[in-house]
């Protein structure tokens, strides 16, 4: 389904990330991460008045996994019994039962009362560090059955989260962008289903590159040396969150994003998400968004790099 | 191994992994078969040791015919494995900039290719020799400022990197202010005020100065640029300007930074560039004089390049380098004030 220009208003990240503490039962504050473009803008505009973003889901991690499907049944049972209902897609757009399978569940996706411009989206930690494709755990509720995905490097989206004054966890904008990284070690052929801002073409790799460059422009914004801690902070997290595999994903960490930069169709399209995104207040042009690529490789991608040679 | 014009210059290691997608190899003067063999056999060996990067034959100044060097490629390509031969080219630098025929190749390699063509060609054949004499001059006024004392005329020579003969003209040419000491050194009488405003009226000319601005709207600070400058540790590159200055003088009047001035010791004008990249990509070189330069480079062409290395580990410019960058900057009224400020410590040091 196109997204239509009345679904992707900007909002204020903290307005939204109010709702949502103020929603989630306070037992369950400390079981859920903000990912996603929100904890972004939050990290980055949360003193500024006027910035926001133009995003339409409020992702919402849960950790750690065996806690998942408590904190997910209570979220999600809490949530409509305050008035927040499904959001209206299609065929997921109503609860599971038991005879539906995992893969066929409808994700959480809740709209808060009165307002269509956003929804909130709850997903749950990977299983193991092996487990990169999409995978559905079931949750139980009073309402019917619903699944938390979970996939790719979500356990690197959530490491270390920041604690907000909210109550509720807010991911590291730089694991956010180590995830999206290593999402991407090539730009794939799939596009956004759903396309962006009335575009169906744009690829996701283009998406969720374009929004590590979106990141690494906020960070720079904030600190001119933002970037110098990264890689350090990313081999923490690579050697905790990938024992057995954290050598190769570092060396290939920056792969996708070299060859972003080496297209110049890719870019435009990293450039639209991100002037329709993150970046939807001060949008960049391209040549700028290419010096943020070329400053991410340098502070932190060959930093991480060079911390661990490629043994080949 | 010479350049077209003559001049002595170092070979870097024949191949080198340049950015992450390339190889490189470069040719500055081709004028023979066997180098363009020898060029390939080597290019050839480093594309099958690094095994998905393209490599680049970058030829600066080719003396042989277009249509032949191709017939060579393609005899060459035939003797090796494909998967390799089609990771070997061969591209052409004409007046400074990449030849248009690159068709197909990936942007990331030829903006690669573009920045090995700044650092090789503009180094190599842009920075102009050094006026010698001017360079005596500057040794003396730098011995006479400092109060480091006389000066052999063979120490200005080595210190110059020139020969008997230009020292004793440049001596001679400023004799008025020259004192001739039995032990064959001279020294300085007095702050040479006529040849320093004649070495200043002609410095647009005669120095070699790069300028860069910031393309990023995201300016790193002077700060920032300067603990990576710190951190790259470099032994060829020193602060001068406002910030060199001030080092000196620090009641020097101005408010802030205007531009990062660096000091770039080149002796054999052949330099390596490359840590304006880890400085910061947004750093891009410019003409146009008119802009704001975020980061200047002033190459320093005599062979002793007189900084000074403090205990942190970083390099100063000498005093003069400072002034001649604070004219540059155009900042008149500070540069008269230094002036002033070193004629004065020096006249005290030296007691005339």
């Amino acid at each position: 389904m196109a997204i239509s220009k009345s679904q992707t208003e900007l909002i204020s990240p903290r307005d939204v990330l109010a709702d949502i503490a103020k929603a989630v039962p306070s037992e369950c504050h400390d079981k859920i991460v903000v990912i996603g473009s929100l904890a972004v803008g939050y990290h980055y505009f949360q003193d500024q008045v006027g910035m926001a973003v133009r995003t339409k889901d409020a992702d919402c991690l849960l950790f750690p996994r065996a806690a998942a499907a408590k904190a997910g049944t209570e979220i999600t049972e809490s949530l409509l019994k305050n008035n927040w209902h499904f959001k209206n897609d299609g065929i997921w757009g109503h609860p599971g039962n038991s005879e539906t399978p995992d893969d066929k569940l409808p994700a959480v996706r809740l709209l808060p009362p009165g307002t269509d411009e956003w929804f909130l989206e709850l997903l749950a930690e990977p299983e193991s560090s092996m487990a990169r494709v999409q995978r559905w755990m079931r949750i139980e509720t009073r309402y019917g059955h619903f699944g938390l995905p979970s996939f790719g490097f979500l356990s690197i989206a959530n490491f270390k989260p920041i604690r907000s004054d909210l109550g509720i966890y807010i991911a590291r904008p730089e694991m956010m962008a180590l995830a999206n990284l290593l999402e991407h070690p090539a730009i794939g052929p799939d596009t956004m289903s759903a396309g962006v801002s009335n575009r169906l073409d744009i690829k996701r790799s283009n998406k969720d590159l374009g929004r590590v460059l979106a990141i690494t422009r906020l960070a720079i914004g904030q600190d001119d040396d933002a970037l110098l801690t990264w890689a350090d902070f990313w081999l923490d997290a690579l050697r905790q969150r990938f024992p057995c595999e954290w050598r190769g994903l570092v060396q290939q960490a920056g792969n996708g994003l070299r060859a972003l930069l080496a297209s110049e169709q890719d870019l435009e399209q990293a450039l639209f998400t991100c002037a329709n995104g993150l970046l939807a207040s001060r949008p960049p042009s391209l040549k700028q968004l290419i010096i943020a690529g070329k400053r991410l490789l340098v502070d932190a991608i060959e930093n991480l790099e060079r911390q661990v040679p490629n043994s080949d | 191994m010479k350049d077209e014009i003559g001049n002595n210059w170092q070979q870097a290691p024949l191949v080198k992994p340049l950015g992450n997608n390339v190889v490189l190899e470069i040719i500055k003067t081709l004028s023979s078969a066997r180098d363009l063999r020898d060029g390939l056999a080597s290019l050839a060996m480093a594309v099958a040791a690094h095994a998905g990067k393209q490599g680049y034959l970058l030829i600066l100044n080719a003396k042989l015919n277009g249509a032949f060097i191709q017939d060579e490629l393609e005899r060459f390509k035939g003797v090796l494995r494909s998967e390799i031969a089609k990771r070997v080219h061969i591209v052409f630098a004409v007046n400074g900039c990449l030849a248009p025929a690159t068709d197909g190749l990936p942007l990331a390699d030829l903006e690669e290719l573009s920045h090995a063509i700044a650092n090789s060609i503009k180094l190599g054949t842009q920075i102009l020799p050094s006026n010698k004499k001017d360079e005596v001059l500057l040794m003396l006024m730098h011995q006479w400022v400092t109060g480091k004392g006389n000066l052999t005329f063979k120490s200005l020579e080595e210190r110059v990197g020139c020969n008997y003969r230009t020292v004793a003209h440049a001596i001679d040419e400023m004799a008025h202010a020259v004192y001739r000491h039995s032990d064959r050194s001279v020294s300085l009488k007095y702050f040479p005020q006529q040849d320093w405003g004649r070495l200043q009226a002609v410095a647009n000319r005669t120095r070699s100065v790069m300028l860069y601005v910031d393309e990023s709207d995201q300016p790193r600070s002077y700060d920032s640029l300067l603990q990576r400058l710190r951190r790259l540790n470099l032994n060829y590159v020193a602060i001068g300007g406002v910030l060199g200055a001030r080092r000196f003088d620090g009641k020097l009047d101005i408010v802030g930074t205007p531009r990062l001035d660096l000091c770039v010791h080149a002796p054999d004008r052949c330099v390596d560039l490359e840590f304006m990249h880890a400085l910061d990509p947004a750093l891009e070189r410019t003409q146009d004089t008119h802009r704001p330069a975020r980061v200047v480079l002033h190459f320093i062409r005599r062979k002793e390049a007189l900084f000074e290395q403090a205990p942190d580990g970083v390099l100063w410019a000498d005093p003069l380098e400072c002034l001649l960058n604070l004219y540059h900057a155009r900042l008149e009224q500070q540069a008269r004030s230094f002036q002033e400020f070193l004629m004065a410590q020096a006249r005290e040091i030296n007691g005339h």
